[in-house]
């Protein structure tokens, strides 16, 4: 796909820091402020990871997987 | 490659929405373009949406490039974004029903799922945590569908 842009490595430590954070923010393992906001940042790194595209990735014209092959 | 509005309904058809500003439009022509010269059958067309503001409207473009797939007059698929060579001889074959759309990888179902389960069970034993528990059944219903974002 050339859509995606992470490697299969990057999408798998992005989807499990994503819902360590959800867990840390919702589950109430960290509160006030601070839970608040990873309650809200963990959606960053879950969302890009189960997509596979990260904009700012796409932003720098950088990503971590190969680059699409042509397949003729 | 023509520029005008598609005419022919009986033939498999390739309408590529594009604009004069579209960045990705530019670099998915090269590989449109060979992909449509290997397979002649296919008519490719391409509008320009600016220049087609009512046509983008009523087929309810809402980005560039769109790709939308005819078969016998009638619409078979849109994919919104750049799409690699592969994946455009993909669309090639599906608008002439060759072969189903792409769907989603494994890789990306797998994933979804595994998400969503450690999120719904996570959200379920810690408290319950009612908010992780419906990202969790989110995630994992997508998966399972194997909903594509392309």
């Amino acid at each position: 796909m050339r859509f995606v842009n992470e490697a299969a490595w990057d999408r798998i430590g992005r989807v499990a820091l994503g819902i360590v954070l959800l867990w840390l923010g919702w589950g109430g393992v960290v509160t006030g402020t601070w839970g608040t906001v990873l309650a809200v940042l963990g959606f960053v790194p879950l969302v890009t990871g189960l997509v596979g595209w990260c904009p700012l990735y796409a932003l720098f014209r950088f990503r971590t997987n190969q680059a699409s092959v042509d397949a003729s | 490659m023509p520029t005008q509005l598609p005419t022919d309904p009986s033939r498999p058809t390739i309408v590529e929405a594009w604009s004069p500003s579209c960045v990705a439009c530019r670099a998915m022509q090269p590989d449109l373009e060979a992909v449509a010269r290997d397979q002649p059958e296919v008519e490719v067309v391409r509008v320009d949406v600016v220049a087609n503001p009512s046509w983008a409207r009523e087929r309810g473009v809402l980005g560039t490039p769109t790709l939308i797939g005819f078969r016998d007059g009638a619409e078979v698929f849109r994919h919104t974004g750049r799409r690699d060579r592969a994946e455009l001889r993909s669309l090639f074959a599906a608008v002439q029903g060759e072969v189903d759309t792409p769907r989603v990888g494994r890789f990306d179902r797998i994933l979804r799922v595994a998400a969503g389960l450690v999120l719904t069970v996570l959200g379920a034993v810690s408290g319950p945590t009612w908010p992780l528990v419906a990202v969790g059944i989110v995630v994992l219903a997508v998966g399972v569908i194997g909903w594509s974002h392309r």
